[in-house]
């Protein structure tokens, strides 16, 4: 029995989220969470620091890396998880179009962009208050849509993960349990209620209902995830296939040089290393002296190590070109 | 009142031997007030108190009360407001009286000036006084010119001869003063107020000129002002009933009529009775609805009277009767509006405010939304002549086809409950005793799951569950905590009725 | 002091009658009382309660201006539920005494809300004792702008005979308020009362475990102007008025259970 939680805000998401990418991560780590899931708002802004954290851990559980995508046409916030690296530049590439329509820090979506630039994303609806006015959102999209749900001890958690099986039934979706969490442990609730008075400009006295009930938005532990959700167990499943759709890490994106042309059956190292040969028995036509031939080595090995081989024969093609 | 705090004991009991009032500062025994006795006797104020029994013996020393003297300097404070209702204290032995545009009831400044004195003199006190144009230079004049009367604008030349220790400032500046070469007031005024302010402060400056009458500090009333008083004097004080309800009945007239003609109501009502002894009486009614007919005004009034726990009590009688109308506002201009609806809501105020005179406005309520997640908190009761109580946003937690989430009824403290274990960790109990009655449960709904508010105070956090029991009852339980691994068990509460 | 404005019309009564309104304040106040009963409906119609059964019996609903009794051993809600209907949107007064907000529960408007009250409508009053009770309602009978009075008082005091009740009666015809008193712990006495209910919860109807909305046992025990009827009714908060409960509720019958148990609540 396991687990993947896909909605997670973190302190990126600024004024919201209670925790860092980091502590997240860690704890996903020693809740052995099958796979953990950042998704900031309009954002992916705390994805490299929770995967910083998420190589220093072993055994650490799958990092997705996604945005919670929040529309000014009302329709709901949508949970956005790229597949692969392409998929990835789709949602940045949605983002930027958010960003570039607003003032500075702000991001206006809306459902249109999405449907146009949804290449690979793999979708989470989470659902109003009225769970049907989610059903516009979930018919916009043919597939790799869920509708999420959530168990928060609102008192009528019954009858709403009742009235979201009918809506996920009726837009033939399937549900995924999440557990919206602001942060990382319940014990950051003051603190998560305190920037959301910074936030909305209150002081704690007159929030009022501006502020969580309860301190229930953490990451819990699978058997837990599992009891809250024993009517409905196909939900908390459900995030572990989620979790196992996804190939795309952060270690994909590399620096990615432009091709430059190389000999065939060379690689860039082997031709940068030719090259430097050459070019040293020009420099030093009575002999390469020691001390030369020893710092040249040490530099064309710490090249290779770096990748940055095609960097110097970019440099090399435009003095050729300078030259002749 | 230069004696007041020996006055206040000489003038119940007499002393054989000279009283001296005694206080302690920095550890030792100075004289704090002194009789005239002990005063011609070469004792002065300040002085060691050793020193002061090594001059005289015998010699009678009480400590200080100063509650007590605050007490009856407050008492004849209140005995003044019949003159005046702008009475505010001064030092601890003090009272300055406004009494603009009041002296012609009495006579004239000079009969006023002697009926106050007089009158405060025989119960006991030793007392001065003065009038002037302003609060310092009669309080100068009382100090060191007692009974002088000066006419607006007559204080520089009045004033110009007292010593300059009718200056009122501390002694550092009395020193700077008499270092200068400077004896009387009119000598400081003389000098040019930059350099005074330069040397002595901006404060200084503004007390001289205060006490020449150049400008005015208005006093502090130590009551607020009513907007509009009526009153009525007798000649005889007036005991009976009859007398005191028909005197009542006219000043509401009176002031009914003022209130028309200005086009404003009243909100809070006080009839003042002055008895002829010095006491002083209140009764003050609120209104939710500005008024101005007197019938009703007598009847809240009436209300209040009989609602006393203590009856009034004239005493020898009452000699002057006042009616003041305090947080007057402005009306409409029609009294009757042909908008049913307004004239509804406005006989129902008058309603409550009956209630409230009758019962007391504590006891009649109405609610106020509060935006907490807190329960008990979520709508306050709140007397209902206090506010306005139209365009309220109150939260409906159900929705829109289900039933309430909410009960109709809230103890007033939440009754502890016995519960058997529930099924499931997070779930209701089986059954539970409450009021020496078992209860088994049928139905549940939650949980709800409320933390409380830790900016407030520190409590446990709640699983709040909708029961309903194997008859139909409905009630709202809650857990007051999480079951946690050390074993903690929670205790459970009962918290509310549904219908 | 008479004011001659220059008038078009200048004719003799009619600037006496101006000068004889302008003189006497006391006539303009007799004015403004008879012109504050302006505004009330002409008849009072009765105020069905949504239950068809119990209407139909009830000859169209509650009668307005009249005094209905209501005896509960639980479902104390239900006399509410009433006056709640009877008020209609005009103001709701609640009276009772401190022992009995102490021992049953103080009204919580937010209860209220959820029923689909109106918060903003009811006045609360907290007497010190049952016979101060008696007395606010009186002066509470003697509005008639106010919509309904609910007079909750437990066990059966000495001054709550039946000449109170007769008199409560007759200050409610004279107002047109409707008034009803709610009775715990209390055992039927003879009463001027229009209607006598006996009252109690009965389990509601849901899907699995959930709740339904709230469902009385009501019996109609006396009716001076009809006839009596026991009758299981369901309240609906989003329409605000009564129901019938689904088919297949079972109406449980009330004289099973013993007489004076002291159940709470």
């Amino acid at each position: 029995m396991s687990y993947a939680e896909l909605a997670v805000t973190t302190n990126f998401s600024f004024l919201r989220g209670a925790s860092h990418p980091g502590e997240f991560v860690e704890r996903a780590g020693q809740l052995a969470y099958t796979a953990i899931g950042i998704a900031d708002r309009n954002s992916l802004a705390g994805v490299v620091r929770a995967y910083e954290q998420w190589k220093k851990l072993e055994n650490p559980p799958k990092l997705l890396v996604g945005a919670r995508l929040v529309f000014r046409d009302g329709t709901p916030d949508i949970l956005a998880y790229p597949k692969n690296r392409k998929a990835y530049g789709w949602l940045c590439r949605l983002l930027s179009i958010g960003k570039l329509r607003a003032e500075k820090g702000d991001c206006l979506l809306d459902l249109k962009d999405l449907q146009e630039n949804r290449r690979g994303l793999l979708l989470i609806v989470m659902p109003p208050a009225d769970a049907k006015r989610a059903l516009p959102a979930l018919a916009a999209f043919k597939s790799d849509v869920w509708l999420a749900a959530s168990m928060l001890y609102t008192g009528e958690d019954r009858r709403r993960l009742r009235d979201l099986k009918a809506v996920a039934h009726a837009a033939r979706v399937p549900l995924i349990a999440v557990n919206d969490a602001l942060y990382h442990d319940p014990e950051r609730r003051d603190l998560q209620d305190v920037v959301t008075c910074i936030r909305e400009h209150v002081t704690l006295q007159e929030a009022g209902l501006k502020l969580q009930a309860n301190a229930e938005r953490h990451l819990k532990p699978a058997d837990e995830m599992a009891r809250l959700f024993s009517a409905c167990p196909e939900a908390v499943a459900e995030t572990v296939r989620f979790a196992g759709k996804i190939t795309f890490t952060l270690a994909e994106l590399g620096q990615r040089y432009p091709r430059e042309p190389v000999p065939r059956g060379k690689t860039a190292d082997q031709h940068l290393r030719a090259l430097t040969e050459a070019g040293l028995r020009w420099r030093y036509p009575a002999g390469v002296p020691p001390a030369v031939a020893e710092l040249a080595e040490k530099e064309l090995r710490f090249i290779a190590d770096g990748q940055i081989a095609h960097y110097f024969l970019t440099v090399h093609d435009i003095v050729k070109f300078a030259r002749g | 009142m230069p004696r007041l705090p020996t006055d206040r004991l000489t003038r119940k009991s007499q002393f054989s031997a000279p009283l001296v009032i005694s206080h302690k500062a920095n550890n030792a025994l100075y004289v704090y007030a002194l009789e005239a006795r002990a005063q011609k006797l070469g004792l002065y104020k300040g002085q060691p108190l050793a020193n002061a029994r090594a001059m005289v013996q015998p010699l009678e020393v009480v400590t200080a009360d100063e509650r007590a003297d605050a007490a009856l300097l407050d008492a004849i404070a209140d005995w003044c407001d019949r003159f005046t209702p702008l009475v505010s204290l001064d030092g601890a032995c003090g009272l300055f009286l406004d009494i603009t545009g009041a002296s012609h009831l009495f006579g004239g400044e000079n009969a006023l000036l002697a009926t106050v004195i007089q009158r405060i003199a025989s119960h006991g006190f030793a007392v001065q006084g003065a009038i002037a144009g302003t609060s310092l230079a009669a309080k100068a004049l009382a100090h060191f010119a007692p009974g002088s009367i000066v006419a607006c604008g007559g204080e520089a030349q009045t004033i110009a001869p007292l010593p300059i220790a009718a200056l009122d400032c501390d002694d550092k500046i009395l020193h700077a003063l008499r270092h200068a070469g400077l004896k009387s007031i009119g000598q400081v005024a003389e000098r040019l107020h930059s350099e005074l302010s330069e040397r002595l402060g901006k404060r200084f400056v503004t007390r001289l000129k205060v006490m020449l009458g150049a400008e005015e500090q208005p006093l502090q009333p130590r009551r607020p002002l009513p907007d509009l008083m009526a009153e009525q004097r007798f000649a005889e004080p007036v005991v009976t009933e009859a007398v005191i309800s028909a005197s009542l009945l006219s000043l509401a007239e009176s002031l009914g009529g003022i209130l028309e003609r200005q086009g404003s109501g009243a909100r809070l009502l006080e009839a003042v009775f002055f008895r002829a002894d010095g006491k002083v009486e209140r009764i003050a009614v609120k209104t939710g609805e500005a008024l101005r007919d007197p019938k009703v005004m007598l009847r809240l009034l009436r209300q209040k009277l009989d609602a006393l726990a203590d009856p009034l009590d004239p005493g020898f009688g009452f000699d002057v009767i006042r009616l003041e109308a305090v947080l007057a506002e402005e009306t409409k201009p029609a009294t009757v509006s042909f908008d049913s609806d307004e004239n509804a809501r406005r006989q129902v105020r008058f309603l409550t405010d009956r209630l409230s005179a009758r019962f007391g406005e504590h006891r009649v309520q109405r609610f106020v939304p509060q935006q907490t997640h807190i329960p008990e908190a979520a709508g306050v009761a709140v007397p209902a002549q206090d506010s306005d109580f139209t365009g309220q946003e109150w939260i409906l937690k159900r929705r829109t086809n289900d039933p309430p989430r909410r009960p109709l009824r809230l103890l007033q403290r939440p009754e502890e409950i016995e519960a058997g274990l529930p099924v499931a960790p997070d779930g209701p109990p089986k059954y539970f005793r409450w009021r020496q009655c078992r209860h088994d449960v049928a139905r549940a709904e939650g949980p709800e799951r409320i933390a409380m508010e830790w900016w407030r105070k520190q409590g446990l956090t709640r699983d709040y569950f909708r029961v309903e029991t194997k008859d139909g009852q409905r009630f709202w339980l809650y857990r007051d905590g999480l079951y946690r691994q050390d074993g903690f068990a929670p205790r459970w509460y009962l918290q509310g009725l549904f219908a | 002091m008479t004011h001659k404005k220059r008038v078009a019309i200048d004719s003799e009564p009619v600037w006496r009658i101006i000068e004889h309104i302008m003189n006497k304040s006391a006539q303009l106040a007799e004015l403004r009382h008879s012109l504050a009963r302006y505004g009330l409906p002409p008849e009072r119609k009765p105020v069905a309660t949504g239950h068809p059964q119990a209407d139909a019996v009830l000859g169209g609903g509650l009668r307005p201006g009249s005094l209905h009794e209501v005896f509960v051993r639980s479902g104390g809600g239900f006399a509410v539920l009433l006056a709640l209907l009877a008020a209609g949107g005009k103001s709701f007064f609640w009276v009772r005494p401190d022992y009995e907000a102490m021992e049953y529960g103080a009204c919580s408007p937010n209860g209220l809300l959820e029923l689909g009250g109106d918060p903003q409508a009811l006045i609360q009053v907290r007497t010190r004792n049952a016979a101060d009770a008696l007395a606010a309602a009186h002066d509470i009978l003697a509005c008639p702008h106010v919509g309904a009075l609910l007079l909750e008082i437990e066990g059966m005091p000495k001054c709550l005979d039946l000449v109170a009740s007769r008199r409560l009666s007759l200050a409610a015809a004279e107002s047109g308020v409707t008034a009803f008193l709610l009775r715990h712990g209390a055992q039927a006495q003879p009463s001027a009362a229009l209607t006598r209910w006996q009252v109690d919860s009965m389990p509601s109807q849901a899907k699995d475990d959930d709740w339904g909305n709230p469902v009385f046992a009501a019996q109609l025990t006396r009716h001076r102007a009809g006839g009596l009827g026991s009758f299981s009714m369901k309240w609906n908060p989003a329409n605000a008025c009564f129901e019938t409960p689904d088919i297949g509720a079972v109406v449980a019958a009330p004289a099973d259970r013993p007489a004076h148990q002291k159940i709470a609540i």
